[in-house]
C-alpha cells in the first residue's frame, strides 16, 4: 500500500506500522543469501546439493541461474569506462559479504539452514584491503584494467604562486574512518508478481522509490509501467537505502522465476558487512596563507577507498567529487587545486551516509585554520572571520565554479561566539589544562549543498540520477486534497511539511490534505530523498504544483461567481468576488469543477476536473550553513571523551516547522557525534571485516548525548520558490567537525596532534603516546 | 538431508496481552519470531538479533527483556505484554500519549521497544537512572533528547521520578 499519513504518528506508539519485515501475504516463501567469505578470488564451483535437500527448502539459485534472464546495469562514473554491475557473483568475488547464492524456502529459518550448507569453492587472489595495495595490486574488477573507479582533477586560480608568495604553508594528512549509515530497519524487499505475471510489485524499505524501478525493469529487461515499488513504512535511511542492491533485484527476479511472492530482510549482520559503507576518506592538504593569517591558496588531493564496484545510481564519483568541493567550505580562497579519486578495494562498496562527503572536507579545512591560526599566534576567531565570505561578495563563486547563495556567514559565526561565551570557554579550558580531565573546544564553520538538481549531477557526471522532485496534486469530487510526491519518508514527516505549505498556498485546513509519498503507480517520478532536499526541492515542487492547483481554484471560482478569475479572493476556505459581494465554499468550488463543467465550458479559461502537477529542478543547489561549537571533556588517564556542551547555529532559510527542523538537528548531531567519537567498521591487512556486530560497531547512545542549545537565524535564499534551504544533514556535519576539533584541541593540550576520526580512547592513547616518544627520542 | 530438528515441536501455552494461546513450535524459534509470525504481533521489532539494541524488548511476567534472545518455548505458562498490549479499547497509555505529546519519534522503529520497557521499569529513578535506562535501547533519528523528556513526564507522572536514588546508604 502507498504510504499514506494517517493522523499524527499515532500508529507508530501504537506497533500498528507495516515495515516491509512486517508484511506476509499468503503464500510468502522466504529467501536467504549465501554470502562469501573470502574478500577476493574467483568461484570455481559452487556446490547447492546439500542446502537443496533441506527440508523446506524449495530451490537454491546461483548467478549463472540468473545470467539468461538479467542484464548487467551499466556504472557510469565520469573519467572511467562503463563498468558492469550484475547481482550475484558469478566469476569473481570482491568482498566479504558479496552475494553469491540464494535459497528460497518455506520459512525463514529453514531458508538460513539451506544458505549454512552452500558450499563455494574459491580460488583466493592476493586481497587487496587498502588503497596503497589497490593501485599496484590486481583489477578488482574483471572488466576493468584499473582500481581507480573515478579520477578528477580541476584548477582555479593560481594555486603555484600562491603557495609561492605564502608567508607560511601547512600541509597535514586528514583521515574519516570508514563508516556505515546503520538505520534501525535494516534492508528488506518483498516481491511478487500478479497471475499473468502483468505487474511485478516490490515492497522494498527504500529512499529511492523511482529509480529503484527503473533499475530493476533494466535488470529484468521489462517496461517500467510493469513494475511497480511501493515504500512500506520505513524505519530510517540516513543515505543508506538510496542505492539499488543486489538483493533488490534478485528477490524481484525470484518473484517472477517461482511465480509466488519472496521475502528477504535482511539481519544486522548482513547490514553491516554487505549493505553499504561510507566516509573512508583522506584528504592531503596544503594551504597557503599571509602572515596575518589570510588564506592565498588550498591544494588538496582526496583520496576514497569506495570498497568493490560503483555503486547504482550514485556511482564511485559520489564521495570524492563532494569532499573537494567542502575543503574550507564558506571561506574565500582565491587559488584551488584539487585532485579527487575513488578507488576500490575488496571491500563492501561505499555510498551515502549523512553528510555524504563533505564531513572530511569540512574537517580537513577548519583544522588546518587552527594549525594556521597556532603557527602564526592569530586567534581562532579572527583567522575564521578574516576568511569568511562576507554577505556582500554573495552569491559567491568558487575558484573550482561552485556558486554560493547569498547568506550572512559573519553573522552565524559571530552569533555561536557569543552563544557559546567562546571566550568563557577558552578561560576554562586553559585554567583545567593541568587537570585529571582537560577541556577542548572545537569552533567551525560550514556551508553544504542540499537539493542538488540535475544540472549539478550531471557536471559530477552521474547520469542517472533525475535531479528533479515532482508533486501531484488531486482534488477528489469529494474535497479531500491529495498530495502525491516523488519523495520517500524515512522518519522525517515530509507529509506535515507538505500539508503545512499546501494550506497555506490554497486557504484550507490542513485536515482536508492527504500525502502519499513512495509508490511508483500512483506517485509522480522524481528523485527521491536524499542530499536534503526534501525541504529544499521536494518542498518546492510541491508548492509549484499548490499555486498551479489555486489558478484552476479560481478560474472555477470565477466561472460560479461569474466573475473574472483574478478578481477572486479567498479566505478560510470561502472564495469571493469584492465587487459584487458573491461568495462560495470549497466544496462548491470543487462540485463546479467536477459536475458543472457543461454550464461553465463556454467560458474559455474553464478545464474541468481538479489535477495539476508540478516539478522543481535547482538550477545550482542553495547552501545551507552554520556554525558550531563543541566542549568536550577528555580524561587524560583513561582518554575517554564526553561531550560536555554543544552550541549550534544554523541557517536552513525559511522554516515551515520549527519542531521538525529542530528534531532533525538534534537526531543529525547525535549522529555525527558517533561517526566523532564511536562508529568504525574494520577490515583487516586479509580483507575479512571484523565489525559485524553492535558489539563491535557502536553509534550513539542516550549516555552519549546531551542536550544541544540551538539558534536559527533565516535568509531565504533566492533558489527555491519559498526560500527554504533544507536541514537533514547539518547537525551531522557540524558534529562531526566541531567535536573532532574538540577532541583534537584536547588532545593537543596533552601533547598529540590528531588528525583522523574518529576519536576512540585507543586511537587518543596511541596518538598521544606518539608524541611523547618523538619527544623524547 | 532431512534434519530432525525440523520435526520436533513443542508445546507452549503462553498468554499474551491477556490472551491465552497454545502453540506447537520448533524447539528453535525466538521469542521475537513466534510473537511477530505465529501470533502476528508485529509491533515488536528486530534490529539487530544480538542483543544490543532493545528494539525487541516485551515485557514477560511484567519485566523487560530482549525477545530476540529467548526462545518461545521459555515463556511456556507465562504472561507476555507487547506494544499491541499496552493501550485499552480505544484509549492510548499514558506512556505512548507521552512520546507523541514530546515527538519522542521519528521513524517509529525504535519506539515499540522503547515504549514496553520504559512501561516494565517498577521502581522509582532519578533522570541518571533514566538516561542509564533509555541508554539499552538505540535511536538513530531523534538523538534521545525528545525520548527522555516523554519518559520523564511520564514517570513523574506516576511518581516514579526522584531527585536522589532511594534509599541508598
Amino acid at each position: 500500500m502507498s504510504h499514506r499519513e494517517d493522523g499524527p504518528k499515532r500508529n507508530l506508539v501504537e506497533g500498528r506500522a507495516a515495515y516491509v519485515a512486517d508484511l506476509a501475504p499468503p503464500g510468502t516463501l522466504y529467501a536467504a543469501f549465501v554470502r562469501s567469505v573470502n574478500p577476493f578470488g574467483s568461484i570455481r564451483h559452487i556446490d547447492i546439493s546439500e542446502a537443496s535437500r533441506v527440508d523446506g527448502v524449495r530451490k537454491v539459485f546461483t548467478g549463472a541461474d540468473l545470467a539468461n534472464s538479467v542484464r548487467s546495469l551499466p556504472i557510469v562514473a565520469p573519467g572511467q569506462p562503463a563498468q558492469t554491475w550484475f547481482p550475484l557473483a558469478t566469476n569473481r568475488v570482491r568482498y566479504v559479504g558479496e552475494p553469491l547464492a540464494v535459497v528460497v524456502a518455506d520459512d525463514p529459518y529453514a531458508a538460513e539452514d539451506g544458505a549454512e550448507l552452500v558450499f563455494a569453492d574459491i580460488e583466493p587472489f592476493s586481497p587487496i584491503a587498502s588503497v596503497a595495495s589497490a593501485l599496484t595490486g590486481q583489477s578488482i574488477n574483471a572488466d576493468l584494467d584499473t582500481n581507480i573507479l573515478f579520477e578528477t582533477h580541476k584548477t582555479g586560480g593560481d594555486p603555484d604562486k600562491a603557495f609561492s608568495d605564502a608567508a607560511v604553508v601547512i600541509e597535514r594528512s586528514f583521515q574519516q574512518a570508514r563508516q556505515t549509515p546503520l538505520p534501525l530497519e535494516t534492508r528488506g524487499v518483498l516481491a511478487s508478481t500478479d497471475i499473468y505475471n502483468q505487474t511485478l510489485t516490490i515492497h522494498t524499505s527504500t529512499q529511492i522509490p523511482h529509480i529503484v524501478r527503473t533499475g530493476i525493469a533494466k535488470s529484468l529487461d521489462r517496461p517500467e509501467t510493469t513494475v511497480r515499488v511501493v515504500t512500506p513504512q520505513v524505519g530510517g535511511g540516513f543515505g543508506l537505502k538510496t542505492q539499488v542492491f543486489p538483493e533488490e533485484v534478485v528477490v524481484s527476479w525470484l518473484a517472477v522465476e517461482v511465480g509466488r511472492p519472496i521475502k528477504w530482510i535482511e539481519d544486522r549482520r548482513e547490514n553491516l558487512i554487505a549493505s553499504g559503507h561510507a566516509h573512508e576518506v583522506t584528504v592531503d592538504a596544503r594551504i597557503a596563507s599571509d602572515s596575518s593569517g589570510r588564506l592565498l591558496g588550498l591544494d588538496i588531493a582526496v583520496t576514497a577507498d569506495v570498497g568493490a564496484y560503483s555503486i547504482y545510481p550514485f556511482s564511485a564519483s559520489l564521495e570524492p567529487m563532494t569532499t573537494a568541493g567542502f575543503v574550507l567550505a564558506g571561506y574565500r580562497i582565491p587559488s584551488i587545486r584539487m585532485r579527487a579519486r575513488g578507488v576500490a578495494t575488496n571491500k563492501c562498496p561505499s555510498g551515502a551516509y549523512r553528510g555524504v562527503g563533505i564531513p572530511p572536507g569540512v574537517f580537513a579545512g577548519e583544522r588546518m585554520l587552527e594549525l594556521l591560526s597556532k603557527e602564526l599566534g592569530v586567534d581562532r576567531i579572527d583567522i575564521r572571520k578574516r576568511n569568511l565570505v562576507s554577505s556582500d561578495e554573495m552569491p559567491y563563486r568558487t575558484p573550482l565554479g561552485a556558486e554560493w547563495d547569498k547568506g550572512d556567514y559573519h553573522e552565524a559565526f559571530s552569533q555561536v561566539v557569543e552563544r557559546s561565551d567562546l571566550r568563557q570557554l577558552e578561560a576554562e579550558r586553559d585554567q583545567r589544562r593541568e587537570s585529571a580531565v582537560v577541556l577542548g573546544l572545537g569552533v567551525v564553520f560550514f556551508n553544504e549543498h542540499s537539493g542538488t538538481g540535475s544540472a549539478a549531477y550531471r557536471a559530477r557526471g552521474v547520469t542517472i540520477v533525475p535531479g528533479f522532485d515532482a508533486a501531484r496534486i488531486v482534488v477528489d469530487p469529494d474535497g479531500r486534497v491529495l498530495v502525491y510526491a516523488s519523495s520517500a519518508d524515512a522518519g522525517q514527516d515530509h507529509a506535515a511539511a507538505f500539508r503545512s505549505a499546501v494550506s497555506s498556498e490554497l486557504s484550507i485546513t490542513q485536515t482536508r490534505i492527504d500525502v502519499i509519498e513512495g509508490d511508483t503507480a500512483t506517485c509522480p517520478a522524481g528523485s527521491g530523498t536524499f542530499a536534503s532536499r526534501m525541504g529544499s526541492s521536494q518542498l518546492s515542487a510541491v508548492v509549484l504544483a499548490a499555486r498551479k492547483l489555486r489558478k484552476r481554484l479560481n478560474v472555477v471560482a470565477g466561472a460560479v461567481l461569474d466573475c473574472a478569475p483574478t478578481n477572486v479572493v479567498v479566505a478560510d476556505m470561502r472564495y469571493r468576488d469584492p465587487s459584487s459581494g458573491r461568495n462560495c465554499s470549497f466544496d462548491e468550488v470543487v462540485a463546479a469543477a467536477h459536475l458543472r463543467s457543461a454550464a461553465f465550458a463556454p467560458r474559455s479559461d474553464f478545464e474541468p476536473g481538479l489535477e495539476v502537477q508540478g516539478s522543481f529542478d535547482l538550477p545550482l543547489p542553495t547552501y545551507p550553513y552554520g556554525a558550531h561549537v563543541a566542549a568536550v571533556e577528555l580524561d587524560r588517564e583513561t582518554f575517554q571523551v564526553k561531550v560536555q556542551r554543544y552550541i549550534g547555529v544554523e541557517d536552513c532559510g525559511r522554516v515551515l516547522n520549527e519542531d521538525a527542523v529542530h528534531e532533525q538537528l538534534v537526531g543529525a548531531i547525535s549522529m555525527g557525534i558517533g561517526n566523532a567519537l564511536l562508529e568504525e567498521i574494520h577490515y583487516d591487512e586479509e580483507g575479512q571485516i571484523r565489525t559485524s556486530t553492535l558489539l563491535d560497531y557502536l553509534v550513539p547512545l542516550a549516555t552519549d548525548m546531551i542536550t544541544p542549545e540551538l539558534h536559527r537565524i533565516e535568509h531565504r535564499t533566492d533558489r527555491t520558490p519559498l526560500g527554504t534551504r533544507g536541514v537533514g544533514e547539518a547537525g551531522t556535519i557540524g558534529a562531526i567537525c566541531s567535536v573532532g576539533l574538540a577532541v583534537a584541541d584536547a588532545i593537543s593540550i596533552l601533547g598529540g596532534e590528531m588528525n583522523r576520526l574518529p576519536m576512540s580512547p585507543g586511537a587518543i592513547y596511541t596518538a598521544i603516546s606518539k608524541s611523547r616518544q618523538g619527544t623524547y627520542s | 538431508m532431512t534434519d530432525d530438528r525440523r520435526h520436533q515441536r513443542v508445546s507452549v501455552s503462553v498468554t499474551v496481552n491477556g490472551f491465552e494461546h497454545e502453540l506447537d513450535v520448533e524447539p528453535r524459534i525466538t521469542l521475537a519470531d513466534s510473537l511477530r509470525s505465529d501470533l502476528q504481533l508485529t509491533g515488536t521489532h528486530l534490529g539487530c538479533e544480538q542483543g544490543a539494541c532493545g528494539a525487541c524488548t516485551v515485557l514477560v511476567d511484567d519485566l523487560p527483556v530482549r525477545s530476540c534472545l529467548m526462545f518461545m518455548f521459555q515463556v511456556d505458562g507465562r504472561n507476555v505484554t507487547t506494544i499491541e498490549g499496552l493501550a485499552s479499547e480505544n484509549e492510548l497509555h499514558e506512556l505512548q500519549r507521552s512520546f507523541l505529546q514530546s515527538r519522542a519519534l521519528q521513524c517509529g522503529f525504535c519506539t515499540p521497544g522503547l515504549i514496553v520497557g520504559i512501561v516494565g521499569l517498577d521502581r522509582k529513578l532519578t533522570k541518571e537512572e533514566v538516561r542509564d535506562y533509555v541508554g539499552g535501547h538505540i535511536c538513530r533519528c531523534t538523538g534521545y533528547d525528545s525520548i527522555l523528556k516523554a519518559a520523564e513526564e511520564y514517570l513523574s507522572g506516576r511518581q516514579m521520578l526522584v531527585e536522589e536514588p532511594p534509599d541508598e546508604s
